[in-house]
């Protein structure tokens, strides 16, 4: 009997995993429906990066926009690595790489949230609850999240597992080997070459959550040391060790461990919780808050520690406006996500008192069924309404071409040399590259920006007169130009034209 | 449509999971360690790591060219070298397991 009742419950187990798994597409599914190309600027140069490693054949550590002379130093190279992989060995075309990729990180996301919640819970539906939420984090063009081919999805996908693995590894006392710490550390490596504010955010996590658990802290010092060994390995990824001991080098690093401005523009700096998550899920993680707290078992706590150790920082940004350590958009996503899986947690828990409650308040059967369909039916209601909620800002996405141009950039790939050179609108620049191998002038001011010369120069091309062309066209040694409307210039020569599209041959 | 996904699988399987499946059966040799559904995400996991990893090393440090026969070499070899380990350790497990069955049921029967 016993056995039977273990077999349904895995075999709803793995019901819930495979029904969290379908639903973990429809949101990439809904967002690309109208749109079946990147939506960000940054996917596109991510996109661009991996494209240039496949043509390469080698890492590279150049701007692929606009060639080897242009040196940029890769901060995810990880994300790089694992597309370019995933992109040679599967040969998908851009525009079926822009929903597969985003749809196996969402997958990979449910998954470990599911496992996490299930181990620290041991309840499907709380689990379910938790794995469906966190696919319900809302994607923007600031925040980023799981619509785009971003590092930062892919560290998100990554937090509950590592999570997990930590726990498990903190807590598994009967082997030798610690294949637990070694999953650990071996996961920890790569998704910090994968997106680094992902795993340091971590660190004062795990290292307050050790604190707080002595005996375990000296029984596994010996792992905890190659730990601390492989992260200090880790951190040669980030300083230049053939300038070790430059004193330039050394007020970078001392940088790094200050309160210092963000990089990025100031306008659209600050998110609420509240506002962002919505009242509800905060309300239900302050629930999950109470849950984890009163676990009898304790590992729960672990995500009270994420609370305790990062909110601080994020009041500190909202007080101060310098970060510390982490990039605030990061750790604002992370931390969305770990109130969304608290969130989870508490509404399967509610669900499950309030199922237990209601045979004791209706004594009639019937009723009592009935009231639980009820119950079961607000709770589905529930996580569709946020489901729903999440596309709050699909409205919002920007489109850096349309459909009809990608025929006008694919003319370029196939007639044109190879070493042509490309002047066309920075937004546009940013797809011409990984769409038709060609380098460009100027991109827009994302992650792979060019200077503000070459956009600055770009813009004058298109507003100024045929003598500033021609010394523009000169100077940047351009072959063709792609324009959006007509060009009347005698040494610019039409060689194609087609939806609102122009392209133009530079006879010198 | 079929043959996107057909190919989206197929890369799925050999980036996101066949190093690490063999991976964690060389970590976790026994089934009782570690459920299904933990394998399966814990295989993911691993698979993403090791790929990440041993590409990099590859690439940077020894300078190998990174091509499409480059990393299909390298997700093989990641999963026959740790599918042979974890092959051993299954089997030892295997037999230990057995071993302290036979040795429960003989004391049983005295």
């Amino acid at each position: 009997m016993k056995n039977i009742k273990s077999m349904r419950k895995l075999r709803f187990h793995y019901f819930s995993v495979v029904m969290l798994a379908l639903i973990s597409a429809y949101p990439i599914y809904i967002v690309h429906s109208s749109y079946p190309l990147p939506l960000h600027s940054d996917e596109w140069n991510h996109l661009t990066i991996a494209r240039e490693i496949i043509t390469a054949k080698k890492f590279i550590d150049y701007n692929p926009y606009l060639g080897p002379r242009y040196k940029v130093r890769n901060w995810e190279p990880g994300f790089s690595i694992i597309l370019a992989v995933f992109w040679q060995i599967s040969s998908l075309s851009i525009s079926e790489l822009s929903y597969v990729w985003p749809a196996l990180i969402s997958i990979i996301l449910t998954l470990n949230t599911f496992v996490l919640v299930q181990w620290l819970r041991n309840d499907i539906i709380t689990s379910f609850s938790a794995g469906f939420l966190a696919l319900t984090i809302k994607s923007n063009v600031t925040l980023l999240g799981l619509w785009f081919i971003v590092p930062v999805a892919f560290g998100m996908s990554q937090l509950p597992f590592l999570i997990y693995l930590f726990l498990r590894a903190i807590h598994d006392h009967l082997k030798k080997l610690e294949p637990f710490f070694l999953s650990l550390i071996l996961s920890f490596i790569a998704t910090t070459l994968v997106h680094p504010p992902a795993t340091v955010l971590l660190v004062p996590v795990f290292f307050l959550y050790l604190l707080t658990q002595p005996r375990v802290l000296w029984m596994k010092r010996y792992i905890i040391s190659l730990f601390l060994i492989s992260l200090l390995c880790l951190s040669s990824q980030f300083i230049d060790i053939t300038k070790f001991g430059d004193k330039e080098e050394i007020k970078k690093i001392l940088h790094q461990f200050t309160f210092r401005d963000e990089t990025y523009y100031t306008y659209h700096k600050f998110f609420s919780y509240p506002r962002y998550l919505g009242y509800d899920i905060i309300l239900l993680a302050l629930c999950g808050v109470y849950v984890c707290a009163s676990d009898n078992s304790k590992h729960s706590r672990v995500l009270i520690f994420v609370l305790i150790t990062l909110l601080p920082f994020i009041i500190q940004f909202y007080h101060t406006r310098t970060i510390f350590l982490f990039p605030y958009r990061r750790l604002f996503s992370y931390l969305s996500l770990i109130l969304v899986i608290l969130a989870g947690i508490g509404v399967g828990e509610i669900y499950k008192f309030s199922f237990n409650l209601l045979p004791k308040m209706f004594k009639n059967k019937h009723l009592s069924a009935i009231s639980k369909l009820c119950l079961t039916f607000i709770w589905i209601l529930f996580l569709l309404w946020q489901m729903n909620e999440s596309f709050a800002y699909k409205t919002k996405l920007y489109h850096l071409i349309t459909v009809k141009d990608i025929e006008a950039i694919l003319w370029l790939k196939n007639n044109t040399p190879e070493n042509a050179i490309i002047l066309a609108q920075p937004h546009i620049s940013n797809t011409i590259t990984p769409l038709s191998d060609r380098r460009v002038i100027a991109t827009t001011k994302t992650r792979l920006q060019s200077s503000d010369k070459t956009r600055k120069d770009v813009h004058k091309f298109f507003t100024g007169n045929c003598e500033d062309k021609k010394n523009i066209l000169e100077s940047y040694k351009v072959g063709y130009i792609f324009s959006k409307h007509k060009i009347s210039c005698s040494f610019l020569n039409l060689t194609y034209s087609k939806s609102g599209n122009y392209i133009y041959h530079f006879v010198r | 449509m079929f043959l996107t996904l057909v190919r989206a699988l197929f890369g799925f399987i050999l980036v996101f999971f066949i190093p690490g499946y063999a991976l964690s059966w060389a970590f976790f040799p026994d089934k009782r360690e570690i459920d299904a559904l933990e394998r399966f995400a814990i295989s993911i996991g691993l698979s993403i790591a090791s790929v990440v990893t041993v590409v990099y090393l590859t690439t940077i440090l020894f300078h190998l060219p990174f091509t499409k026969i480059t990393s299909l070499i390298i997700i093989f070899s990641i999963t026959i070298l740790f599918g042979v380990i974890g092959w051993i350790r299954h089997s030892r497990v295997k037999a230990q397991t057995k071993h302290e069955k036979s040795g429960k049921s003989k004391g049983e029967k005295r």
